[in-house]
Parts: structure tokens; C-alpha cells; sequence
């Protein structure tokens, strides 16, 4: 199935629940809904047309008004590839865990609550995972963060 | 014995052949600095210099150094590489389990302030300095091992200037 293809199920199936839908490069890329999340990905999991078994990349990125998490999804069987994306305000920064669709986001969704302080609801191990263990200096990945002794890159004129 | 020809002046050769004489600081600092056994601590890149520097073309057993994987046994602590926040706790743990005395080289640009990541990184200490005492900084990023081995000759040039008497 081609990426055109991909789009155009899952506009039709979630319409009223996609921000955008978009070819960038080769691959399908969806912003989703945050509320709609787990229904969206379980149905890229399990749909026979779609069956993206494998959650190849998942990362966070911080664009100074909102976050953003991004899936990388890809499936075995039909060897495709879409990017979901979903926006996460800057107050309160939320989304559901997409554990109990793909295993793998386990430590992934862990890394990234850590370096950006987004919250994964029902997360079954929300533990820190790579920061020093007394780390308390926040989240290190987020575009205003300051450390103790943390120095910018001065400006090269 | 090409040992005893180059020894100082001071050590007299009794007739006979027997007995030598000489001072204990000389004595005790030709033995420290001549093995020099160090603790394998390869954190980044530098490693793999430092690994060069032990191989057979530029033999580090050449000054009686050997790599020792234990803190125990070692005498000298070369951190090779870039030290991250979270290894310094560790770096710290081996250097108080070796054995006095105890010296460190700090190999490389990251050991020294943090090198590449001292601006815009949260995760590198700046400098091996603020977790244990250096003896001798090797610049270069990583230095070639021709520094290394400069670095541990002037390493051996400073324990010969020791006197007992400081260690009590």
C-alpha cells in the first residue's frame, strides 16, 4: 500500500479527529487528536490493511509554544511507515501511554517524561531511566531549561 | 646491568659488588615510577588512543606500565574520555579504592573542562579536576599517543621529586 493510500483510510475513519494529514517525503503524517490517540493507534495496530506492528522511533520536541511526541510506526507484513504526532500544550503537558498497544514504548515514553517533563497517563513504570539518580536540576531537553552549571553557546558574530 | 649505569651518582658500589647504598626517596620513587600500573578507564573515544598507546607500536610496557582492571591493583588512574554526570560518582568510588599513593592523568579535551561539550550540554561534568585531583592534564581531542606518553613521562618526573616525608 502507498502512502497516499495510508492517508486517505485513516482520514476517512478519524476525519473529525486529525489536526492535518500529510504526505512529508515518502511517509503519511498524521497529527492527531490527543483524546483520540489510543483509538488512532490501535487501529494502525490491528486493521489488516494496516497492521503496524513495530513503534520503530518515538521522541518528543519542544517548538517554544507547544510540545509535540511523535510515533514512527512501521509494519512488518506490508513493509510501510507512517508519523503520527500529537500537540501537547506547554502548562500541562499530557498524553496517554500507547504501552498497552506497543511494548516498546516503555522506556521510550519513560526518556522521554524525563528529559521533557511530558506526563504518560497509566504508564506501567514511570520511573526516571537515564539521568544521574539525584539528578534535580529539571528537564534538560526543554528549550527554556537552565542548569546549575549549564552555559549557552555565545553568539558568533 | 644497564639499570646501574644509570642511576645517581650517590649510590656507591661497595668492593665486591655486594651491597648498595643509596637514599630511601630514590629508592622508593625509582620503583614507583618505573611501574606505574594503571586502571583501565575508557570512557569515550580517547579509549581507543589509550588502547593504542598499550599496544605493541607505541608500547606502554616499555615503562613498566600495565593495565589493571581492578582499582586494587593500580597505581594510576588515566580517565580516557568524556565524563558524564553520571560516571562521575564512579569515577570517584574506583579512585578511593586504589591503593596510596595514587595519581591520575586526565587524557583528553572532555577530562580537562568538558572539551566539545562544555557549552549547551547538561549531561557532561567540566572536568575530571572537580571529582578527583590530577596530577597531569594531556590535551588534545583525542591527544595522539606521543602526548599520552609525554604526559606519563612527566608523571614519572614529578613522583621522582617526591620525598617520603611529605607522605606521612
Amino acid at each position: 500500500m502507498n502512502s497516499e493510500d495510508i492517508k486517505n483510510i485513516l482520514n476517512q475513519k478519524f476525519a473529525d479527529k486529525l489536526k492535518e494529514a500529510k504526505i512529508t517525503g515518502f511517509e503519511p503524517s498524521l497529527i492527531v487528536e490527543k483524546d483520540s490517540l489510543i483509538e488512532i493507534c490501535k487501529y494502525a495496530r490491528e486493521s489488516d490493511s494496516l497492521l503496524f506492528n513495530l513503534l520503530s522511533c518515538m521522541s518528543g520536541a519542544d517548538y517554544a509554544d507547544r510540545f509535540e511526541v511523535v510515533y514512527l510506526l512501521f509494519s512488518f507484513t506490508h513493509k510501510h511507515k507512517l508519523s503520527l504526532k500529537v500537540q501537547l500544550n506547554k502548562e500541562n503537558p499530557e498524553v496517554e501511554s500507547v504501552t498497552s498497544i506497543w511494548q516498546g514504548a516503555n522506556w521510550y515514553e519513560r526518556e522521554i517524561a524525563e528529559l521533557f517533563g511530558i506526563k504518560f497517563k497509566n504508564h506501567p513504570d514511570p520511573r526516571p531511566i537515564l539521568l544521574p539518580e539525584n539528578w534535580n536540576e529539571g528537564y534538560p531537553m526543554r528549550k527554556d531549561w537552565e542548569g546549575k552549571d549549564f552555559k549557552r553557546m555565545p553568539e558568533f558574530k | 646491568m644497564g639499570v646501574m649505569n644509570k642511576v645517581p651518582v650517590y649510590v656507591e658500589k661497595l668492593p665486591g659488588g655486594a651491597i648498595i647504598t643509596t637514599k630511601l626517596d630514590d629508592l622508593l620513587n625509582y620503583a614507583r615510577a618505573s611501574s606505574m600500573w594503571y586502571l583501565l578507564f575508557g570512557l569515550a573515544c580517547c579509549a581507543v588512543e589509550l588502547m593504542a598507546t598499550g599496544a605493541s607500536r607505541y608500547d606502554f610496557d616499555r615503562f613498566g606500565m600495565f593495565f589493571r582492571a581492578s582499582p586494587r591493583q593500580a597505581d594510576l588512574m588515566i580517565v580516557a574520555g568524556t565524563l558524564t554526570k553520571k560516571m562521575a560518582p564512579r569515577v570517584r568510588r574506583l579512585y578511593d579504592q586504589m591503593p596510596e599513593p595514587k595519581y591520575v592523568v586526565a587524557m583528553g579535551g572532555c577530562t580537562i573542562t568538558g572539551g566539545p561539550f562544555y557549552y549547551d550540554s547538561y549531561s557532561v561534568e567540566k572536568g575530571v579536576g572537580h571529582i578527583v585531583p590530577v596530577d597531569v592534564y594531556v590535551p588534545g581531542c583525542p591527544p595522539r599517543p606521543e602526548s599520552l606518553l609525554e604526559g606519563c613521562i612527566k608523571l614519572q618526573e614529578k613522583i621522582k621529586k617526591q620525598k617520603i616525608k611529605d607522605w606521612a
